[in-house]
């Protein structure tokens, strides 16, 4: 038996040699693959979205701050939205409204119709209610964006035409996500989450970017760091080429300013 | 228990290293345990493969010499004494069994009477009987050994195996990962102990067949050896009385 059990170890420790030390036939070149493939990830979110149904909402952004003051002129103007909702407390409790103001705040044109119901009532069940309501109205929408342009010409101009034309809102995402690939930012770079620049594009019907421009130009002289952060953004425009632009709605997309802000980079 | 888990994950995703070595150096404890386990176990039923081989082989050799010395026509005594007390395989065990109880008797009543001879011969049947079945019994020993690697073996390497992506799946449920390359080292890790169970119990399997039938083949000769060589006795037995 010892023999033969010296003969069986034998035997196995050749076998793990063997698979130690590889045998030539069995290597299998592993490493090709890491080849590299280049995907474009494009969000379908954002490419099929359609634009909000009512275009109201849109005429007034200019009010940037409703959030801040939710009680004064807005309060009796628009109480029709939830007339079914009973107001029991009448207390007005100011801390609420205010936290609820913050949950929609990237989107400011939802607000001033939201405003005037939390000062009437404060029960917790209604609060949380509401902010179910915000919330849902909200999701509605297409996500606000890192790179939503801040321009709104080409929104009016966009309103103005077909419904289908209007779903092409997805090729403004496409171009967008195009010039998003062409940036490098340093995410490491001191105060970087505060800086957001400005750029109006200008694009030609090749696809090329003709001129691309900072709108900021008082705060791009003084501030060194908005400068180098702006004149990456910059770079990153003027470096892109094949922009997707189709012929057709040349006119519309032919100059769009766009907002860089690191945040999508960051996270 | 989340932190185990992320850090399994890390392990899992830095190196994959998909040599054996590193295969069972990134398992887990238990996969380890079954690891090491079927290893033993195929170390083992190759020892015992090993050793029922070659002993079949000197066996089988001998039993053809001693047969040929057997009939060659020399008288049974001579063949015994040459034999020796101390019979080196089974057939001439099982003949010098059969001689010892034929002396013994036939040494003790010299008469002869006929119902004493009928009774020798039936003991000396038993005799044989006797002998060949314990030798069979110290042949045939640890053959189970092979049968139940042959047969457990696998599932305990699917034992491993199923640990194995039992860990994989927590650790990429921990880290909401699904991508192939946080998915394949554990899943190429827990396999390598399926391989181990199968490298286990494929050769014991085709060994337990091959060397039982070699068993029964060798056995079933050794009956007949016992049938002629009672057969003779028998015969001689009459002639004297």
């Amino acid at each position: 038996m010892g023999k033969s059990f010296l003969l069986s170890a034998l035997l196995h420790s050749l076998v793990v040699i063997f698979a130690w030390v590889g045998m030539p036939m069995f290597k299998r070149d592993i490493k090709d693959a890491d080849a590299p493939i280049v995907v474009e990830l494009v969000a379908v979110t954002e490419v099929t979205a359609a634009p909000p149904p009512k275009p109201e909402p849109e005429p007034e952004p200019a009010e940037p701050e409703p959030e801040l003051e939710p009680e004064p002129e807005p309060a009796p103007a628009p109480p029709p939205p939830e007339p079914e909702r009973p107001p029991p407390a009448p207390e007005p409790v100011p801390a609420p409204p205010q936290d609820v103001a913050q949950v929609p705040a990237p989107r400011k044109v939802a607000a001033p119709p939201r405003k005037p119901e939390p000062p009437k009532k404060d029960s917790f069940d209604q609060l949380v209610s509401l902010v179910k309501d915000l919330e849902q109205e909200v999701s509605k929408r297409p996500p606000p964006t890192i790179s939503e342009p801040t321009e709104q010409e080409p929104d009016e101009r966009l309103r103005t035409l077909q419904t289908a034309d209007r779903a092409t809102l997805s090729e403004r995402d496409a171009i967008k996500a195009h010039i998003e690939n062409c940036w490098r930012i340093d995410p490491g770079k001191e105060g970087i989450q505060d800086l957001t620049v400005d750029i109006r594009v200008s694009i030609q019907r090749d696809g090329s970017v003709r001129q691309a421009v900072i709108e900021d130009t008082g705060r791009y002289f003084s501030e060194p760091s908005f400068r180098t952060f702006a004149d990456s953004a910059r770079t990153a425009v003027l470096s892109c080429s094949n922009i997707p632009i189709s012929p057709q709605r040349y006119e519309i997309f032919k100059e769009i300013v766009f907002t860089f802000t690191p945040q999508g980079r960051l996270n | 228990m989340e932190v185990e888990s992320v850090g399994a994950l890390g392990a899992l995703t830095t190196h994959s290293d998909f040599s054996l070595w590193g295969l069972f150096l990134q398992a887990d404890i238990v996969v380890k345990a079954v690891m090491l386990f079927l290893a033993a176990a195929s170390l083992w039923s190759w020892a015992i493969i090993f050793e029922k081989v070659l002993r079949l082989s000197s066996l089988t050799r001998r039993a053809e010499k001693f047969e040929e010395r057997f009939w060659s026509g020399s008288s049974l005594e001579e063949l015994y004494e040459r034999v020796g007390p101390r019979p080196p395989d089974p057939m001439s065990s099982i003949f010098v069994a059969a001689m010892r109880e034929w002396r013994r008797s036939s040494s003790k009543n010299k008469d002869g009477k006929p119902e004493n001879m009928a009774g020798l011969g039936q003991r000396i049947d038993r005799v044989m009987r006797i002998s060949l079945e314990r030798e069979m019994d110290q042949l045939q020993s640890r053959m189970t050994f092979l049968a139940s690697t042959g047969a457990v073996a696998p599932f305990v390497g699917l034992f491993g195996t199923v640990w194995g992506i039992m860990n994989t799946f927590t650790a990429i449920g921990a880290s909401s990962d699904t991508s192939l390359a946080t998915v394949a080292p554990g899943i190429a890790e827990a396999l390598f102990a399926t391989a181990l169970g199968l490298v286990a119990a494929i050769p014991a399997v085709i060994a337990f067949n091959s060397i039982s039938s070699d068993m029964n083949r060798y056995g079933l000769r050794l009956e007949n050896f016992a049938g002629e060589f009672g057969a003779i006795l028998s015969r001689q037995l009459e002639e004297r009385s």
